[in-house]
């Protein structure tokens, strides 16, 4: 293919879909017009050149019938399929949203052939939501400049709650697949990158009413879906960084090809940050919390979930002056770090009033799923915060929603609602809760730490410092930093049959001394030294990372009695 | 649009044909029905005989609505009415057989036979297309019908065929009318049989012969029903007919029409045969004014018996054909007055023209038709001489069983019409017949482009509620008399076929997913290691403790409800048949664990721990705890689980309030709520599941049960199962423990690092599900007598020779946990009746558990009275010892009349005793001697005094 030709693809999608239908001769025609096009942008120079459809260049800003990429999280996918006709009487092809307009004849009053409709499927897709910054950076492949062109003008999409966080900037679009193939593998919270062709079309959500509004639609040329990692890294990490995936923040990188830092040492920095930064020096703490980062369902069967972490003993927000009786709830500065540090991070502040009026599980209102709060993609690690709970009462729907949290830290899933019926979908979401007291108000946990920081006005007021007044490590140390946590999340370890065989000894000789220990202690320290030895980037589970991560979570325990 | 082809499958328009021709001659004969002076007999095509006068004894006319044709406005040459005549234009305007699920251009002449006037003419002429059969009508009914069939040269003149095929209409409906004058159950049953499915046993041979659907359209007649409900099945059991059944599901649109026409007929035939027969209700005058009456009628065939198929699964190979889709009703709109027939009058020559509506669209004439005036843009509408229909839209969503895995559910919108309207409510699971619609929309206000873009839909043709025992629905909340359904001919098959075959008919035609996982449950069912299959997957994770296991599995899958019918109070007393189950042990012996499994796979379950809930409410506080100064969350739980598994964590740690309400709970089944001056009573039809820690949180094996819980000995005996789990320091044990756990845990293929062959979570919840909707096993003379001699073995094993004082070892609620595991065991197994191994199983339970629960630490024996008072023989015993010698003590010189200092009293005793007194015995003794008024304890504390009350 020429760069001509490319560039007409890109000018006018719509002319080359028409193209193909003239040489196109069997078989299913969307499924070619996909291959097509995949081969058309199989390069990454060449993917990068689409234009992106996201807050900063909403639906708006595109001209009509424009190629564009998507890449957003697959929210409904309960809209009814529709039919097109895929074949006009002209002998020009049907679908993409190409629609044959009324002649100055009458054969619109005809009627159709049946045997040429078509189906495509139609599911509603918004903005990632959870997605930090620097991920989207990295996939979109633009760097900070373009983004700060960005004037901050409220794109809000006309079904906002169909965004998990209706508060925040998002698009949301309605995605018509005509490629039908395995079109049930569309899940909900699935992250795909749509490409297609951008249009507006009455929305398919409004089934009974006579005059559906128009929505933004974009009709897929081909889709790239995207692991649960999103920006995939190595495990166990190369020595030598500065790979073609950072390339965002190469300027910088050219020398640290010289740093041969092992993995051991990166995590004691990360950790030092985090602590530093985020936690008021207790590394103790910044330690669990990087290990929930790292956690993930590694299996449902049995269960090997994500252990849900509470930081206990975190005081609540300093009183801000304010001359407004609803106060803004500051948000604490681990908010921030781990925005930094993870490609999908989400803080859910809890307060009687958000429990009591928000939806934390997606539910169905007159067919139009709603999205919940909880709807997140997977691999999202979530920060709870309790500072802002008072006293009071929680009414019907607080009680849901904390059921429903406390269902996706138990066990990885979350019901949506639909009228006479539930369905429970998977989730992969780890969480850390921030709570004042020595545990968690609302919801039990697997683990407990208590934070360890002074509690005078300074110190508290650390906790909770803006985020402008983070420090940012160097570029490559950050990125260093990213490559751990992402790797490990995506890595796997191994247990040697000597490991199996100490843990067995060890737990059957410490039983001997110890009756108080049960299999639920037994569980749980398997499942912190796996995460141990992945944040340690080792692919294997040595006796040693065994006995260390043993003493962490005793340290911890006996620092919680 | 040169390849576009014309109106797809529809009716060739615009030949004389669709003016409603009778086909065949002898219809044409009959072919009067209302058929008033005033009809405009050019619509007929020549050589039609004319109208005969319509009988005298009709009602007045304005009573009977016509199925006289439409008027074709579009036939050149047709006349409607005199523009002059245009305010009265009467009769003219009633349109034919009008139905608004069925969009054909089909029109059919309305062939009413008024044999009558034969009759009397002496023409006893026999219309029937009798086949073969026609011969078995019962003789009684039409003594003088039995004459020879009509020849054959009887044929339409015109081959009328459904447009691009060549299913020829008149063809049709003549085999339909075999088909309803000769359809007799036994087809059905061949039918059936050669299909391998069950099927009823005859009573007779002469209930095969019976002629089910002319049964059917005299009951019809009879209740003034207009609706037929047609089993599908039937047509395709029937040898003539086989045909028909394609037909119909191909085109719909055409056959139900014509199917239509052909049930009228034969209302009105088989009316006059009646009458000529003199059947009771039909002489005469009155035979007359039935016969009018079902002239006036609109009759409509309602199809069903399509397997259902997978709303997912419709494509635009369906449009327009017939479906069949199940799902779950969960919008519906208001009646919609829809219009069928649009009124144009020309303002300018008052000319007037009547538009059907076609899929939803009105085609308004541009011009005024009549030659003589032609203008342009003057027909206007006239709204209150247009013809409306009742319509609703209702939303059906796919049920959960047809949803694929991770999906979220389709909906698809459904239109019924006239007798359908209403019939259905939100909640409601259906099985719904209708033809699959397309119709273009609307897809940009800015460019007007059309018929690119199409919706679907459903025109119902049939519906039927689901079942109740399927599906979970609750007759209760169904209007009394049934549900407003209309039409004769029950689904299935109707009166004659009962529902229990039409059940394992339905159930082996079905090959949904549902279809599947129930072959493969029962499959599972089948194995002969089920109970230990099923016990082993319910906590994997969970070394040992399999009896544990096996009492909470049965538990899950519970006993049957039992109320007695009779008696009073409303139908008699209900007896539960949930088992609760309790859990106590040391620490850390995975009993939340236990707990959190349970939750998870119990339908309805809900987890909750002891401490800081209260039991009844929705709504929850957050609280400071006074102590701790903590936030804490209160909430409710047992309400939520109604219906499921309430797991109930740190159960000791419970308050005294919330433990009260569960005595309510675990007898009565109901919670009882007061709020804003009202006491409510709501279902808390819930199976408890506690796990408790003993006092000091290490059980003490020297000690009773009940001395080792903090739990009233009433509310113990209300858990039918009481395990007590130990943590035994064993090592052998530990290392199979930690080898298990490391294996399941940390080894990379968690799958395949168990050898043993678990069910996985969704199976084993789908399975109790199935179990606990579908099974409900009722007990064998053999169980019974295995479940007395049972009982009595558990309560013989409390006599004792040596004394005359009896242990209790049984109790009736021993009995009634007994019969409920049974049960429980049974329904396991996927049984419909209790056997004797279930009854040996939950003996061995039961045993079991009251061997751990129930021992009196102190002589070895099984004492149900621990559990159910609290206290043992043994304990009794002494109790009684103590009370003779505090008596003796305060009577003896000691006492005095200033009384004996409690502290003193207790060390005597001891002093005297060879067994230790405990303190708490001590004060039981005083406390039960002061009540009887024999004793009097005066002062506080440590200074208290026993004094000997002086009997007079």
């Amino acid at each position: 293919m020429t760069a001509d030709y490319k560039l007409r693809a890109l000018e006018d999608p719509t002319l080359v879909v028409r193209e193909l239908y003239r040489t196109h001769t069997s078989g299913s025609f969307p499924r070619f017009v996909a291959d097509h096009f995949k081969k058309l942008f199989e390069s990454q120079n060449a993917f990068r050149r689409i234009p992106i459809l996201d807050v900063a260049r909403p639906p708006e800003s595109h001209r009509d019938r424009a190629l564009v990429r998507f890449r957003g999280m697959v929210q409904d996918t309960s809209l009814s399929t529709e039919m097109y006709l895929s074949k006009y009487a002209d002998g020009s092809c049907g679908g993409w949203g190409i629609y044959e307009t009324e002649g100055g004849n009458s054969s619109s009053a005809r009627d159709v052939n049946y045997a040429d409709l078509e189906e495509c499927s139609v599911l509603w897709a918004t903005s990632v939501p959870a997605e930090s910054t620097w991920c989207a950076d990295e996939l979109d492949g633009t760097g900070h400049a373009q983004r700060s062109l960005n004037p901050r003008t409220a794109v809000v999409s006309q079904r906002a709650h169909k965004y998990p966080h209706a508060q925040y900037q998002h698009v949301g679009v309605q995605v018509k697949v005509y490629d039908r193939e395995g079109i049930d593998s569309y899940k909900s919270t699935d992250v795909v990158t749509f490409v297609g062709i951008l249009s507006s079309e009455p929305c398919g959500l409004d089934q009974i009413s006579s005059s559906p509004v128009d929505v933004p639609t974009l009709h897929v040329l081909f889709a790239q879906r995207h692991p649960s990692t999103v920006v995939p890294r190595p495990f166990p990490r190369l020595q030598r960084s500065g790979q073609e995936e950072r390339s965002i923040l190469s300027e910088s990188e050219q020398s640290s090809a010289l740093v041969a830092d092992n993995s051991a040492q990166v995590r004691d920095e990360l950790i030092a940050w985090i602590a530093e930064e985020a936690l008021g020096g207790d590394r103790v703490a910044a330690e669990w919390v990087l290990l929930s980062c790292i956690a993930r369902v590694q299996s449902r069967n049995p269960p090997l979930l994500p252990p849900s972490l509470v930081i206990s003993r975190f005081p609540p927000p300093p009183p801000v002056p304010s001359t407004t009786s609803s106060a803004p709830v500051l948000l604490p500065t681990l908010a921030t770090v781990l925005q930094l540090l993870l490609p999908l991070a989400h803080t859910l502040p809890l307060s009687l009033d958000t429990l009591n009026k928000s939806q934390f599980a997606p539910e169905s209102k007159d067919e139009d799923l709603h999205a919940g709060v909880l709807q997140l993609p997977q691999g999202t690690v979530l920060l709870v915060t309790e500072g802002g709970v008072r006293e009071g009462q929680l009414l019907e729907r607080g009680i849901f929603n904390v059921r429903a949290l406390q269902d996706v830290m138990d066990a990885q899933t979350l019901a949506y609602v639909f009228p006479y019926s539930q369905f429970s979908f998977p989730t992969d979401i780890s969480c850390i809760v921030l709570s004042e007291g020595r545990k968690s108000t609302f919801f039990r946990t697997d683990l407990n730490v208590p934070l360890r920081v002074p509690t005078n006005p300074d110190g508290v007021a650390a906790l909770y410092k803006p985020a402008e007044e983070v420090k940012l490590p160097s570029a490559e140390r950050l990125a260093a930093f990213r490559d751990l946590i992402v790797g490990a999340r995506g890595g796997k370890v191994q247990v040697p049959e000597t490991t199996s065989e100490h843990i067995q000894s060890d737990f059957v000789q410490e039983r001997r001394g110890n009756r108080g220990l049960t299999a639920d202690d037994l569980v749980r320290r398997m499942r912190v030294s796996k995460l141990y030895a992945l944040s340690l980037h080792e692919p294997t589970l040595g006796v040693e990372t065994w006995q260390r991560a043993k003493a962490l979570d005793d340290a911890r325990i006996s620092a919680v009695a | 649009m040169p390849n576009a082809p014309p109106r797809a499958p529809l009716f060739l328009e615009g030949t004389p044909s669709v003016a409603g021709t009778p086909r065949h001659n002898s219809v044409a004969r009959r072919a009067i029905g209302l058929s008033t002076p005033r009809r405009q007999t050019p619509l007929f095509a020549p050589g039609t005989s004319s109208p005969l006068p319509f009988p005298s004894s009709s009602p007045n006319k304005n009573a009977t609505p016509t199925r006289v044709r439409r008027l074709n406005y579009d036939i050149p040459g047709s006349q409607d009415s005199e523009p002059l005549a245009f305010p009265s234009s009467p009769a003219v305007a009633t349109p034919r057989n009008r139905r608004g699920d069925i969009h054909s251009s089909l029109s059919i002449t309305p062939t009413s036979a008024v044999a009558r006037s034969r009759r009397q003419n002496g023409l006893p002429h026999d219309d029937l297309r009798s086949d073969a059969s026609h011969m078995s009508i019962p003789a009684s009914s039409v003594p003088n019908l039995s004459a020879p069939a009509v020849p054959s040269d009887d044929e339409p003149d015109e081959i009328r065929a459904i447009w691009g095929t060549t299913v020829n209409l008149g063809e049709t409906m003549k085999t339909f009318r075999e088909f309803l004058r000769g359809f007799k159950i036994k087809y059905r049953i061949a039918y059936d049989r050669e299909r391998g499915l069950r099927t009823r046993v005859l009573s007779s041979p002469e209930e095969g012969e019976f002629l089910l659907y002319e049964g059917y359209l005299r009951r019809m007649r009879q209740t003034g029903e207009t609706n037929l409900n047609l089993d599908m099945i039937n047509l395709a059991a029937y040898p003539p007919s086989r045909k028909l059944q394609s037909q119909l599901v191909k085109y719909p649109q055409e056959v139900i029409p014509a199917m239509d026409q052909v049930l009228k007929d034969l209302m009105l035939e088989i009316a006059e045969e009646d009458q000529q027969a003199g059947m009771e209700g039909m002489r005469g005058e009155e035979g007359e004014e039935e016969i009018s009456e079902i002239m006036g009628k609109v009759y409509k065939i309602r199809p069903f018996g399509l397997s259902s198929v997978n709303m997912r699964d419709l494509n635009p190979s369906d449009t327009d054909k017939l479906v069949c889709i199940k799902g779950l009703v969960i919008r519906a709109t208001p009646v919609i007055p829809d219009m069928k027939v649009a009124f144009f009058r020309c303002l300018t020559c008052n000319h007037t023209v009547q538009v059907e509506i076609d899929r939803g669209k009105i085609d308004e004439p541009a011009r005024c038709p009549r030659d003589v005036c032609g203008s342009v843009g003057t027909m206007s509408l006239v709204h209150n001489r247009c013809e409306f229909a009742d319509r609703q839209v209702i939303r059906l969503q796919e049920t959960p069983d047809a949803v694929p895995d991770g999906q979220t559910p389709h909906t698809v919108s459904l239109s019924v019409y006239d007798e359908l309207v209403d019939v259905s409510k939100p909640g409601d699971r259906l099985i719904v017949t209708g033809i699959f619609r397309s119709v273009p929309v609307r897809v940009n206000p800015r460019q007007r482009t059309l018929k690119s873009l199409f919706r679907t839909f459903l025109d119902v043709v049939h519906i039927r509620l689901g079942s109740g025992d399927k599906l979970g629905l609750d007759r209760s909340t169904r209007p009394a008399g049934g549900d407003r359904i209309p039409g004769v001919g029950g689904v299935g098959g109707g009166i004659d076929m009962d529902d229990d075959q039409e059940n394992s008919v339905e159930r082996q035609r079905r090959s949904t997913k549902r279809e599947e996982l129930e072959a493969k449950l029962r499959e599972l069912s089948q194995r002969p290691d089920i109970y230990e299959l099923l016990a082993r997957s319910l906590a994997p994770s969970i070394y040992a403790m399999d009896d544990v296991k096996k009492g909470i599995l049965l538990q899950l899958f519970g006993g049957t409800n039992k109320s007695i019918a009779r008696g009073g109070g409303g139908g008699g007393p209900r007896y539960r048949g949930d088992i609760n189950v309790l859990l106590v042990g040391d620490p850390g012996v995975s009993k939340s664990q236990i707990l959190q499994y349970v939750h998870k796979i119990a339908p309805r379950g809900v987890y909750t721990s002891g401490k800081g809930s209260s039991a009844v409410g929705l709504t929850a506080y957050v609280t400071r705890d006074p102590d701790s100064k903590q936030l804490v969350l209160e909430s409710g739980a047992l309400v939520l689980s109604d219906g499921g598994v309430c797991c109930i964590d740190e159960f000791d740690k419970m308050s005294d309030a919330t433990r009260s309400v569960l005595h309510e709970v675990m007898e009565q089944q109901t919670v009882s709520i007061a709020k804003a001056g009202i006491i409510t009573t709501l279902n808390a039809r819930t199976s408890i599941l506690a796990a408790a820690n003993p006092i000091g949180s290490k059980y003490n094996p020297n000690e009773t049960i009940t001395r080792n819980i903090d739990l009233p000995p009433t509310l113990i005996s209300r858990f039918d199962l009481l395990y007590l789990v130990l943590d035994n320091v064993d090592e052998a044990l530990d290392r199979k423990l930690a080898q298990h756990l490391v294996a399941l845990y940390l080894e990379d293929a968690p799958e395949s690092g168990n050898a043993q062959d678990i069910l996985p979570l969704e199976e084993l919840s789908s399975y109790i599900s199935y179990a606990r909707s579908r099974i409900n096993p009722t007990i064998t003379e053999e169980a019974g007598d295995e479940l007395v001699r049972c009982y009595v073995t558990l309560r013989k094993a409390g006599e004792d020779p040596r004394s005359n004082e009896k242990r209790i070892t049984a109790t009736t609620r021993q009995l009634e946990s007994m019969i409920r595991l049974s049960e429980a065991h049974a329904r396991m197994r996927l049984s419909p009746l209790v056997e004797l191994e279930d009854v040996k199983e939950a003996f061995r339970l039961m045993r079991e558990a009251i061997n751990t629960s129930a021992r009196d630490p102190t002589t070895g024996e099984i004492d149900m009275g621990l559990l159910d008072t609290g206290i043992g023989r043994q304990q009794r015993k002494l109790r009684a010892d103590l009370r003779r010698a505090v008596l003796a003590m305060l009577d003896s010189a000691a006492g005095g009349t200033r009384g004996v200092r409690w502290a003193d009293a207790l060390a005597q005793i001891e002093a005297q005793s060879s067994v230790r007194v405990s303190p708490a015995d001590f004060q039981e003794v005083i406390r039960e001697l002061e009540q009887e008024g024999l004793v009097k304890v005066v002062g506080e504390r440590d200074r208290r005094m026993i004094k000997r009350v002086e009997v007079a």
